[in-house]
């Protein structure tokens, strides 16, 4: 009787100890929610360990969509492949309806663009919009003219009005000692990032989390562990933010109006990183109406975040 | 008055001849006769690839919206297996002749050479390299192998290729692959230093 009172304490410390973080975003009636992973696509244990962690925080946190920053199946793509490593460790979210947008890595087969449930439709890049958010999924293993003169377009004819999301594999700021940021890439995008006024940036490739302060206005977010990770990867850069290379990740974010709000999760279901981003609304542009108040996002260990328009620095 | 209006006038034209980019090439012989001919050459055995491509893909079931991935990897194999039977004889240089290997080659020595040669190295330098792989047409690029991102510099420069091909580092070499059957068509060895 003694023994099963402790074998029921240590089960339950354990499942405390591994439960989800209160999510932090203010979940707004009408708001665009997602996650982002990346790098996840091995089948092991942490990328279903991962999975898990965001089927649980589906269910106080209900994102309509998982955008995927790369590296989507390593190590081959046949159609066990496919099966090992996506629709089996992501399969209580495909069946709860959420769709995956992926983008494509240094591992992954062109011809995962085909593949249905990653919703790219034969492209290695494509556009589309949720709500008042647009998204632009890119090809960085071979940003060619074409593709640049596509995103150009692209992104002048989406009009200032609305969030503007990149994301592609590569990460033009990263402080990962192994890949560290792609600055030849840096030299075409960022021109063309300033220039339409995209506002954030989501990367992997680089086995860390890592959110950068802003460049030029821009955010920029690596988040390439959800399933591969670098422990102790990061070097200390004057660009980070915040980074966190000691578990696996993955983002929860929420846009509502001009506010994006976004929470980091590790492997263990601990909120490493949360805050939110104010959107300033580039003048001459039509803006939707602006948020009126910006709630303090909780930090673990009760900290929290001194919150400012574009901007933020921990008190 | 009237010789300095004259001399005021051929200076303009010389700065506006000088400003485009053309103009600058000519002058200067960036580009010179031989490389003309061998980027010609180049896209006339590119153009006949695609349209061997083409053929290959015409002669297969077309992939639909809802197909999984048995049906992906099964018309992968039927593409890599129809070209194959469509260029059985295929051999190195049948695209990247000498005359456009030297103009290739000699493009990426000015890419190398130039104020971006850092970053387009350090690009090239992060792949991972592969392996007890040994290059050769009509070979399929392993699956389970990660690929060198081409710098976008490059890719600037290169001669632009259809959507049917990509071209693709691979170590010393630069290769065409074809996109969709992710097998090699042709490549130069020892293009990168």
């Amino acid at each position: 009787m003694r023994r099963s009172l402790v074998a029921i304490a240590i089960l339950t410390l354990f499942s405390l100890s591994h439960s989800i973080a209160q999510v932090t975003a203010p979940l707004k009636p009408g708001s665009v929610r997602m996650a982002v992973i990346g790098d996840m696509g091995t089948g092991d244990a942490p990328q279903y360990e991962v999975s898990q962690k965001m089927a649980e925080a589906h269910a106080t946190f209900p994102f309509d969509f998982v955008i995927m920053v790369g590296d989507n199946i390593y190590g081959g793509s046949t159609p066990k492949d496919f099966e090992n490593k996506f629709s089996i460790p992501y399969k209580p979210l495909l069946d709860a309806g959420v769709k995956f947008y992926a983008c494509l890595g240094n591992h992954d087969n062109v011809n995962e663009s085909f593949y249905a449930p990653y919703n790219m439709n034969g492209s290695a890049y494509y556009t589309f919009k949720k709500g008042n958010v647009h998204f632009f999924a890119l090809n960085s293993n071979y940003m060619d003219p074409k593709q640049l003169a596509w995103l150009e377009n692209e992104l002048k004819s989406a009009g200032d009005k609305d969030w503007k999301i990149c994301y592609f594999h590569h990460p033009l700021f990263s402080s990962g000692k192994t890949h560290g940021s792609s600055t030849d890439l840096r030299k075409v995008l960022e021109p063309l990032f300033i220039k339409y006024h995209v506002d954030v940036v989501f990367a992997g490739h680089d086995h860390v989390y890592e959110r950068v302060k802003p460049q030029n206005g821009i955010y920029y977010f690596t988040e390439g562990a959800s399933g591969q990770l670098r422990a102790g990867d990061l070097r200390q850069s004057s660009f980070t933010a915040k980074g966190y290379d000691s578990d696996n990740t993955f983002m929860l974010v929420e846009f509502a109006d001009n506010q994006m709000n976004f929470q980091t999760i590790s492997r263990k279901g601990q909120s490493v990183d949360s805050g939110a981003i104010q959107r300033q609304v580039p003048s001459g542009a039509n803006p939707s109406p602006q948020a009126l108040y910006v709630p303090g996002a909780q930090l673990p260990g009760g900290q929290s975040w001194a919150l400012r328009a574009n901007e933020l620095s921990p008190p | 008055m009237r010789q300095v209006l004259v001399t005021t006038i051929v200076l303009m034209a010389l700065v506006v001849l000088v400003g485009t980019p053309t103009a600058r090439c000519a002058l200067f012989g960036k580009q010179n006769a031989s490389d003309t001919q061998g980027f010609k050459e180049f896209h006339d055995r590119v153009e006949a690839y695609e349209k061997l491509h083409k053929e290959a893909e015409k002669s297969l079931p077309k992939l639909k919206k809802k197909d999984k991935a048995e049906a992906i990897a099964a018309r992968q194999e039927a593409l890599v297996n129809k070209i194959r039977e469509l260029r059985s004889n295929a051999r190195q240089g049948d695209i990247f002749t000498p005359s456009a290997t030297e103009a290739i080659t000699r493009t990426i020595k000015a890419v190398f050479a130039g104020p971006e040669a850092r970053e387009v190295r350090k690009t090239i330098q992060a792949g991972e390299p592969l392996k007890g792989f040994e290059v050769q047409v009509n070979q399929r690029y392993p699956d389970n192998m990660p690929f060198t991102t081409v710098p976008p510099t490059l890719l600037r420069k290169l001669p632009e290729l259809p959507e049917e091909v990509v071209y693709r580092i691979l170590g010393p070499s630069l290769l065409i692959i074809d996109r969709k059957a992710n097998m090699i068509v042709d490549f130069i060895p020892n293009a990168i230093h």
